[in-house]
């Protein structure tokens, strides 16, 4: 499973050895033979034990009787190894059937190993702060991004849903937010296979996607991720210098196996569907506030002012929210790979197919294919090794263009017409002068969104032992993200009252990012008795390009015609952009350890970013860690038997962000796009105000941890506590309009610091020899201030920050309860003036995360494992009452607001119905009543899998058969009345539930 | 070893950083630099001003211009939208933060930021020809003036920003209206020694600013400033110069016009003059779903002779069932004809009402009276005679509201200017407030700029 880290380690350590080997023996002289055997634990059968030639990639893994089989030669040795487990060298000595029994491993963690991007750690002697996640972890869950499936499961890191649409980016924050920029800027640096991907959302035309935008690494499949790994702390980051301010998430895709060929077919299919939904009123109740409104205002209704109370059937219902987002997703997923290799070579070949459609009303879905190629070889010397590996991933999205589509679909009165009337058109519901009475939500659906991703990644690398310990490597790489996005417009589905100038329209959206990446790097190691020192010393250049245009046609002959803007009768293309970006850096880090029992890393990098103007470009960042492995001290180890690990470790340094955008050190203007067949000559505008002076932003990162392992590591407990300060914020410092533009991109002496504590507790609460119950507990303690901000009462960021408190407050008004005299919302003037406005807002409602963590679960008894993850948050957010408007207009409320002031209910909780524009009701969104508890206690993830037994699918040739159940967000307990705690804000399609069902097969 | 050694270390050789880290600018941009070195491009960017004059905010014509507020901040219009912020103009009850008085408020400051620039580019430079130049420099100080002049006319003091250094004008406080009428003088003033007579920037199109233009400017702020024998001069120079007359009503507002003094050309294919676009109704403006354009009150309509061409002409109605309403049908094209109607800014029937505003209010109501039957004949009308006027300053306010009605917020600016804002909608609104005379300074730049003052009452 872990090939790839394993590789690279065996590839380290034994490098010098293997020199040797092969002078003295040559390979062609061995004689070749199968041995077989099984490898087991007092008695019970280990599935998925590794077993490797010492010095070779070749290997196999056990099945679910412990068995193996593999082509040796006669003096080989084996090397046995199983994650729990003390790994075993075996020499073969000339047998043919082998018995390994191994004993479990006090040093649980051993077998774990970080690649931590430039070089491989082992997590036990790790100064650093990395969390990985492998591939069980993975296919345990139903996520449509590899991002989703960290949620919960990584202390320190907060991933945010916002919306269950497949394929809109999460917003992943790890250790606070620590930027002004804002959310999109502390996404944190995505690394798949060594190359890093933009992680700037793709914008759809679709506002579906609307806010975070679509992942760009939806078209990666989660099922080809071997690993995922999270780098936290200085020491982990600082390698990725400037990039690594925000944490740095490692994405290794799978790597080919030594041994014979495998085959491996995996099904999968489920339904998702939307698991809650709000109670709001029925039609009764929807009219007895409508007639309410319109007495308290003392205005008549008539049928042009209030349809839904002349015009409309008083006595029809329909729950909008069933009909338009109550259906069922379904999914169906194919995935087949083919995996082998001998001594020299090894490779993977892996592709899959999935299809799923969506809840909402009307046949829409998406489409997807992955493939992933990988090939790994090493010259008969083992001096040069070779890899290389592709993947490419597709999908198509067929959609619609209904930006705000749930918020106004849920809203509809209750007694709304149909949708479509009897021809299956667009129902208008005309007044006899021809008038539509009905804002129908239906015009969005029936104008398709059709786009496209494609993305290709490669990347290669080359390196060689010239002697000893000194390795000379080149990393290569190149992935290219297309995106094709159309969005067509028919007229026929335009309200009838402009049906006259309404054009048909196709507007089209084409993106295209590449990234070019190579990195050289020498790598020197060093051994002699008790010191151990290994140093590695790179550059990295990198290269992006992206280009961006957007097209538009309108007004067709024919309707058939629309989506080519060839055949519009007017077209225009209203921006053609080349961005290019490049990025250079020079790193190195040295280890020292003594005794194996004291370590120490420094690191240090220094970068060079396009993004900033020609004085300014370059900035030096480093870090130091160090750990101490005090259990191995004698006077600890022989008085505390029951320590198996005791470890202090810290790291202290700097990383840097240059996610700003491009250019904008540049005084420059801009061509104003032009409408086609305008007759204005359009012209030339200022782009921005520049400012050549700006310069790196730096974090500085501050971590102190202490690792125990207890009774053979049966209760694994880490704790860290961590300060990341960030200084020198480069920001867009925001202005009034007054001087032309509302921000400008400089460095502000702002300073926000994120501290907090991290617990990850491991447990293995049972171990017998069929059973066994694993647990992990994660809890993050975070804590978010602004902490130094000059002259903040002075500056335009006044009303938004408060020093001493969080980047993610509000300051709102207090709300003091409904007049019982007049019916209307009542606030307090807090200075006194008897007005309202921003100098009376001055309650702060903090709405960041207060504790969060996950609880996994793993129980495995004999062919049956079971596992679930709960994910726990305890925060505020904001009542889902903000995105209804004021009650008594022409749109659906939740039931509660009936509870409502009337000159016979003077003690109502929500003031008289009105169906004017009521400017009191903007001051009670901006009020602390809407400021509500939105923690959550959610059943994350479930899964249940079923080994066949051997004895029943060996006779049809199949080595490993399972099948599998796994359920998402189950349930959830909240106090929460919208829709998804999740993402307690607005009116957004929440998290979906799902379950699915899924077989696998190895041939 | 060594064939390997240079394979791996060969990329590090050929790049050499600093010039790795060169990038080309985005093809879509070009560096201020350039554009002032060029005349085409520095052309360019002075048209860009007039095209984003056009396209969105004060001086638009559309939903958000002064155009269309005017007419519901004062006693002419209904705005049937009670769910929008926009109906709080109609109140008269604005919240500081109404997003479209930012509008209003952020298109003055973007176009200041840009006339600011273009002076600051032609400073000093060689590059450009002369003709350049001057060029720029006429119609940027006119710009510069015609901004200020509804700024400060909508709210009172305002900052003046004359430059692009943010560094100064991010926290820059109001100035004092006196200040900003001697800058606006001063501007119109160096436009006129800039600027042509005829359109000869435009082709003989009336979409760039000329010396009469600025006249007409110079005369409107002469009235603020109660210099009528000023208003009167500049008025004249107008009048007098044989380039401009009153047509027949059904042609006054098309495409270079000869009564068109500076008209904007329409920069959203299709829709013509926003204007046209949004007044015109072809449905029920109170229909559900669709409260978005206004109707004339009953105010409004009780102010017109039936004889009056005006009324005939310029005022539309639709009926549905047994409801008639009014609607402002100066410009009659709803949709297309982009080039048979440009949206009017200033046009030559103004100067005459000017003239008689600054007769009637410096002692002279017969010369007054000349030039208000100069209108009124026009319009069909027959000519009034002192018999026919109790209070000539109030006859010149009622012809001002006949005449100019639907542009440019003229009723609204006209009754502050003549102080009778208070009594008159005092009278008509029912929810109006003696502070609402003034727009708020937004919120929006208030919470940016701690050294902006709130006007008072908000």
């Amino acid at each position: 499973m872990k090939t790839f880290t394993f590789w690279l380690v065996t590839y380290l350590k034994y490098s010098l050895i293997l020199a040797m080997l092969f002078s003295s023996i040559g390979s062609l002289y061995a004689q070749d033979h199968r041995v077989s055997g099984t490898v087991s634990h007092e008695g019970t059968p280990l599935l998925g034990a590794s077993i490797m030639i010492k010095d070779t990639q070749r290997g196999t893994t056990s099945d679910m009787d412990g068995y193996f089989e593999l082509q040796t030669q006669d003096d080989d040795v084996l090397v046995v190894s199983y994650l729990g487990y003390k790994t075993k060298e075996i020499s073969i000595q000339g047998r043919t059937t082998i018995h390994i029994e191994l004993t479990a491993d006090a040093d649980m963690l051993d077998a774990v190993e970080i690649t931590g991007g430039y070089y491989s750690l082992d997590e036990r002697t790790m100064t650093g702060n990395v969390t990985k996640i492998d591939t069980d972890q993975l296919e345990q869950q139903v996520v449509h991004s590899p991002l989703e499936a960290l949620q919960g499961r990584v202390a320190g890191l907060e991933v945010q849903t916002r919306s269950g649409l497949s394929g809109q980016a999460p917003l992943v924050t790890l250790r606070g937010q620590s930027s002004l920029r804002g959310i999109m800027a502390n996404l944190p640096l995505y690394i798949i296979d060594g190359v890093q991907i933009d992680n700037a959302e793709i914008s759809s035309l679709t506002q579906l996607y609307s806010g975070t935008g679509i992942d760009p690494l939806v078209t990666l499949d989660p099922s080809l991720i071997e690993s995922i790994e999270v780098l936290k702390d200085a020491d982990a980051t600082a390698i990725y210098g400037s990039r690594g301010a925000n944490g740095v998430i490692i994405i290794n895709t799978k790597r080919g196996q030594t041994g014979k060929t495998k085959f491996e077919l995996q099904a999968e299919t489920g339904v998702s569907w939307v698991g809650k939904f709000m109670k709001l009123m029925n039609t009764d109740e929807y009219l007895e506030m409508r007639r309410e409104a319109f007495e308290n205002d003392g205005v008549e209704p008539t049928e042009s002012n209030a349809p839904d109370l002349l015009l409309w059937d008083q006595n029809r219902y329909t729950d909008w929210q069933k009909e338009l987002i109550g259906g069922n997703a379904e999914f169906q997923k194919y995935q087949a790979s083919v995996s082998g290799g001998n001594e020299q070579t090894s490779f993977l070949l892996s592709g899959g197919f999935q299809k799923e459609t969506t809840v909402f009303l009307g046949d829409f879905g998406f489409q997807s294919n992955n493939l992933l190629a990988n090939i790994n070889h090493q010259s008969l010397d083992n001096k040069l090794q070779l890899n290389t590996s592709i993947n490419y991933g597709y999908r198509k999205s067929n959609l619609f263009d209904a930006g705000i589509f749930v918020n106004n679909g849920i809203r509809l009165a209750p007694n709304a017409p149909n949708l479509f009337d009897e021809n299956g058109n667009v129902n208008w519901e005309l007044d006899e002068f021809g008038n539509p009475t009905f804002d129908n939500p239906i015009t969005g659906l029936a104008n398709p969104n059709t786009n496209r991703i494609q993305s290709l990644q490669w990347n290669g690398s080359i390196s060689y032992n010239f002697f000893k310990d000194l390795h000379a490597r080149v990393n290569l790489g190149f992935n290219q993200i297309e995106y094709d996005d159309k969005q067509l417009t028919y007229k026929k589905n335009s309200n009838p009252l402009y049906m006259s100038s309404a054009r048909s329209i196709t507007n089209q959206r084409l993106i295209n990012r590449s990234h070019l990446l190579v990195e050289p790097q020498l790598k020197y190691s060093l051994d002699f008795k008790n010191h151990r020192i290994s140093s590695l010393i790179g550059t990295t250049f990198q290269k992006n390009e992206n280009f961006n245009k957007y097209l538009r046609g309108q007004g067709y002959f024919s309707e058939s015609q629309v989506g080519n803007i060839a055949l519009a009768q007017e077209k225009n293309i209203s921006m053609d952009n080349a961005i290019k970006y490049r990025y250079a850096a020079l790193f190195g880090r040295i280890g020292y350890s003594y005794a194996d029992k004291y370590h120490l890393n420094l690191t240090g990098r220094r970068d060079g970013s396009s993004r900033f103007g020609e004085k300014n470009r370059f900035g030096n960042f480093g870090a130091i860690g160090m750990a101490w492995e005090f259990y191995k001290e004698k006077f600890i180890n022989e008085n505390l038997v029951w320590l198996s690990l005791g470890k202090i470790r810290g790291s202290y340094g700097s990383s840097g962000s240059d996610q700003i955008g491009d250019y904008q050190y540049r005084n420059t203007y801009r061509t104003i796009p032009l409408h086609g067949g305008t007759l204005s000559s359009g012209g030339l505008m200022p782009s921005r105000l520049y400012n050549p002076y700006y310069h790196w932003e730096k974090n500085t990162k501050l971590e102190l941890a202490l690792d125990i392992g207890l009774w053979e590591d049966k209760v694994f407990l880490t704790s860290s506590w961590f300060r990341e300060r960030t200084d020198n914020q480069l920001i867009g410092v925001d202005l009034p309009i007054l001087t032309g533009f509302t921000s400008v991109l400089g460095n502000f002496p702002a300073m926000v610091e994120n501290t907090g504590w991290e617990f990850i507790l491991q447990t293995t609460p049972i171990q017998t020899s069929d059973f066994i119950w694993n647990s992990n507990l994660n809890l993050t303690l975070p804590k978010n201030r602004l902490i130094d901000f000059p002259d903040l009462e002075n500056s335009s960021y006044a009303s938004i920050y408060e020093i001493g408190k969080s980047l993610n407050i509000q300051k709102l008004y207090h709300y003091t309860g409904v007049d019982s005299a007049t019916g209307k919302y009542t606030f307090e003037d807090i200075n006194g003036d008897g007005v309202l406005n921003a100098e009376d807002q001055v309650i702060i409602a903090d709405l960041s995360r207060e504790f969060y963590g996950g609880w996994q679960n793993n129980f495995q008894y004999k062919n049956w494992s079971l596992s679930f993850l709960f994910e726990f948050v305890k925060q505020k957010g904001t009542d889902p009452l903000v995105s209804f408007g004021t009650a008594g207009g022409s749109y659906n409320m939740p039931a509660e607001l009936l509870d409502r002031w009337h000159s016979s209910n003077s003690k109502g909780k929500y003031p008289a119905y009105t169906q004017n524009f009521d400017a009191d009701y903007y001051n009670y969104i901006t009020s602390d009543a809407i400021i509500v508890d939105a923690s959550f206690v959610r059943m994350k993830s479930s899964s249940l899998n079923y080994h066949l037994p051997v004895n029943v699918i060996q006779n049809l040739g199949i080595q490993q058969a399972q099948a599998y159940f796994k359920a998402q967000n189950l349930f959830t307990l909240t106090p929460y009345k919208g829709f998804d705690p999740q993402y307690p804000s607005g009116l957004n399609l929440p998290s979906l539930m799902s379950v699915h069902l899924g077989v696998k097969l190895t041939l | 070893m060594k064939r390997i050694l240079l394979f791996l270390l060969l990329p590090v050789i050929l790049m050499s950083c600093d010039e790795f880290l060169e990038i080309e600018p985005n093809t879509s941009e070009l560096d201020t630099e350039l554009v002032f070195q060029n005349d085409n491009t520095a052309i360019a960017a002075l048209e860009g001003v007039f095209h984003q004059l056009q396209e969105n905010g004060f001086a638009s014509g559309n939903i958000q211009s002064v155009t269309f507020i005017g007419n519901i901040l004062a006693d002419d219009a209904i705005d049937y939208n009670n769910t929008d912020e926009r109906y709080d103009f109609y109140t008269n009850s604005l919240r500081a933060d109404n997003g479209t008085n930012y509008n209003i408020w952020s298109s003055a400051y973007k176009q200041l930021y840009n006339v600011n620039a273009l002076l600051e580019g032609i400073t000093d430079n060689v590059d450009l020809s002369e003709t350049t130049r001057n060029r720029i420099k006429g119609e940027t100080k006119f710009i510069r003036a015609y901004i200020y002049y509804y700024l400060v006319h909508l709210y009172d003091e305002v900052p003046l920003v004359l430059s692009t250094d943010y560094h100064v004008n991010k926290s820059l406080p109001r100035t004092f209206i006196s200040e900003i009428y001697t800058q606006i003088q001063k501007d119109l003033e160096e436009a006129l020694v800039y600027l042509p007579e005829d359109y000869v920037h435009s082709e003989g199109e009336h979409i760039r600013p000329t010396k009469y233009a600025a006249y007409t400017l110079l005369a409107r702020l002469a009235l603020w400033k109660e210099n009528y024998t000023q208003a009167v001069n500049y008025a004249s120079e107008v009048i007098t110069s044989g380039k401009y007359e009153l047509l027949t009503l059904d042609e006054v507002f098309k495409a270079n016009s000869r009564e068109s003094i500076w008209q904007l050309i329409p920069v959203v294919p299709n829709t013509g003059a926003n204007e046209g676009n949004l007044f015109i109704l072809e449905n029920n403006p109170n229909a559900p779903y669709n409260r978005s354009s206004q109707t004339f009150t009953e105010d409004f309509l009780s102010i017109w002779d039936a004889d009056d061409l005006r009324y005939q002409n310029w005022i539309g109605v639709y009926t549905e069932g047994d409801e008639n309403y009014y609607y402002p049908f100066k410009y009659k094209i709803k949709n297309g004809g982009d080039s048979e109607e440009y949206s009017m800014v200033m046009r030559f029937a103004e100067l005459y009402l000017i003239r008689a505003e600054a007769y009637a209010k410096s002692g002279s109501p017969q010369l007054a009276l000349d030039d208000l039957n100069a209108i009124r004949n026009r319009a069909g009308l027959a000519n009034w005679t002192m018999a026919d006027i109790s209070d000539i300053e109030q006859a010149v306010l009622d012809e001002r509201r006949r005449e100019l009605f639907s542009e440019w917020g003229h009723r609204w600016l006209d009754l502050r200017r003549f102080e009778k804002i208070d009594e008159v909608l005092g009278q008509k609104k029912p929810t109006w407030k003696p502070h609402a005379k003034l727009l708020p300074i937004p919120e929006q730049d208030i919470l940016r700029n701690p050294f902006l003052t709130q006007n008072p009452g908000y």
